[in-house]
């Protein structure tokens, strides 16, 4: 196996606190443009 | 252990080759033709090799089912706590009105309102977003129809919204077919313009048979002449160019011709392209659309033939080109809707709505700016809580956190639901970007 991932992985499994705060949720970083998240 | 349900695992396009990613670790891997084999033998129960095993196990590959859970969880929060500080996009469209007849308007069936823009609908706008979104990084994109109409009162409403955006500091986007807009450098540049959209669908010909004027006429050279002002006049440019069957051939030309003109070197210039697809209604000529697969594997077969289209346009391939230039998988994406989360769009007739997808469209109005606020908050309710975790086929696949359910208006227009799925062929598309990006850099 060839790992295309440069830095180390980084796996946490410990669980936070649920975030009470009414949620704003976002578009993905990969696909920001000024218009195009519905295709 | 069990084998991750996050793991996604192919072929790679044009090679022997394999590939597996998991977007909740984090780990990316090209497999060999053998180690591919292992993989298929141990999704059927068959035994493989222990110390190939062993390398599942440790890049995180085989889990076990309750630490991934727990994973997933911090993760999920993780994400909450990130859109959270996200910046809000907020769109403003002042007009639907367009000097376009483009042949694939989404906007044309929309009924013309009565009304006009004015100074105290823009002042109404600015008041309500300064109180809605307080506290909230922002920024706003003028949208339409047509925002940059040839009209000294156009002109004037613009430099008015421009000059109140400057008072609430706020960066603007303009999102132009780029006719008129050279009698606007000197209005754009008395505000802080953080990029401006234009759209070429291709050279000459190509373009002016998709996106011609109202009544007929050519727009191809007025664009190139616009674009040409906003890099002079050091305004960012987003070229757009939007594509099916009927001018995909066009591409190569149009990547040569940017080239030729210096844009492609120039910081302050970046591409896009838009599929076109059926988002309201139904087109004349559907057999011309591409499925989202079938457009990228052709863009696929032009980059082979012409790789100088690399140049003007660096194909995402789902994660594969983050995967290239960054050496590491983005976060997990659990919603790919921004609607009502990390983008509102508003219009000149007080309406209030989720994104641009619904913009003006009178049945997905969630209220009113002006003449008074009201907010239907149950509609918004539905649109905040989309994400893969409410939706019961997302939850149950594997490429949930590279798709992100998708858009929640072109899945409400398909099933009448916005808490259901609009798919993403990410798997196809990794092979393709795999192939890509990687295996050809060997």
């Amino acid at each position: 196996m060839k790992s295309l991932v440069k830095k180390k992985i980084e796996v946490k499994t410990q669980v936070k606190k649920a975030n009470t705060k009414k949620v704003a949720q976002c578009c993905a970083k990969t696909s920001k443009t000024i218009v195009g998240c519905h295709d | 252990m069990v084998y991750s349900k996050h793991n996604i695992f192919s072929k790679i396009s044009g090679s022997d080759n394999f590939f597996i990613v998991n977007l909740l670790n984090g780990g990316a891997d090209i497999l060999s033709q053998a180690e591919g084999k292992m993989i298929h033998d141990y999704l059927d129960g068959k035994d493989i090799d222990q110390e190939f095993l062993g390398d599942l196990k440790e890049k995180g590959y085989l889990v076990d089912e309750k630490e991934e859970t727990k994973l997933y969880r911090s993760k999920y929060l993780d994400f909450i706590d990130s859109r959270d500080e996200d910046e809000v996009q907020l769109f403003f469209v002042p007009n639907y009105l367009c000097n376009f007849a483009c042949t694939y308007c989404y906007q044309d069936e929309y009924a013309p309102a009565k009304q006009e823009l004015t100074t105290e609908i823009i002042d109404a706008f600015f008041r309500y977003i300064s109180q809605e979104f307080a506290g909230r990084k922002k920024y706003l994109t003028v949208f339409g129809g047509e925002p940059l109409l040839n009209s000294p009162k156009q002109k004037e409403l613009i430099a008015y919204l421009l000059k109140q955006a400057n008072q609430a500091n706020l960066e603007v986007c303009i999102v132009t077919n780029g006719y008129s807009i050279t009698g606007y450098i000197d209005i754009l540049k008395t505000a802080k313009i953080r990029e401006i959209q234009l759209t070429l669908d291709g050279i000459g010909n190509v373009h002016d048979a998709r996106r011609f004027l109202k009544g007929g006429g050519a727009t191809f050279e007025k664009i190139v002449k616009g674009i040409d002002a906003c890099l002079e006049n050091q305004l960012p440019v987003n070229l757009r160019m939007v594509i099916d069957k009927e001018n995909i051939h066009g591409l190569p030309e149009m990547a040569q011709f940017a080239i030729d003109k210096g844009w492609t070197k120039n910081e302050l210039f970046k591409t896009q392209l838009g599929r076109n697809y059926e988002l309201h209604h139904c087109q004349l000529a559907s057999e011309k659309l591409f499925s989202r697969i079938s457009l990228y594997e052709t863009i696929y077969q032009q980059v082979k033939q012409h790789p100088h289209i690399l140049e003007f346009y660096k194909p995402a391939y789902s994660v594969s080109n983050f995967l290239f230039e960054n050496g590491s998988l983005p976060d997990p994406l659990f919603d790919a809707c921004p609607a009502c989360k990390t983008e509102w769009a508003f219009d000149y007739t007080g309406q209030i709505f989720s994104c641009t997808a619904t913009v003006g469209k009178a049945d997905e109005s969630l209220g009113t700016f002006y003449p008074e606020v009201s907010r239907k908050e149950e509609m918004i309710a539905t649109w905040e809580n989309r994400d893969v975790t409410a939706i019961l086929e997302c939850f149950t696949c594997s490429m949930q956190l590279a798709c992100g359910g998708g858009c929640g208006s072109v899945a409400k227009n398909r099933t009448g639901d916005i808490c259901s799925t609009d798919c993403r062929p990410v798997k196809e598309l990794l092979e393709l970007g795999f192939g890509a990006y990687f295996e050809s850099n060997n």
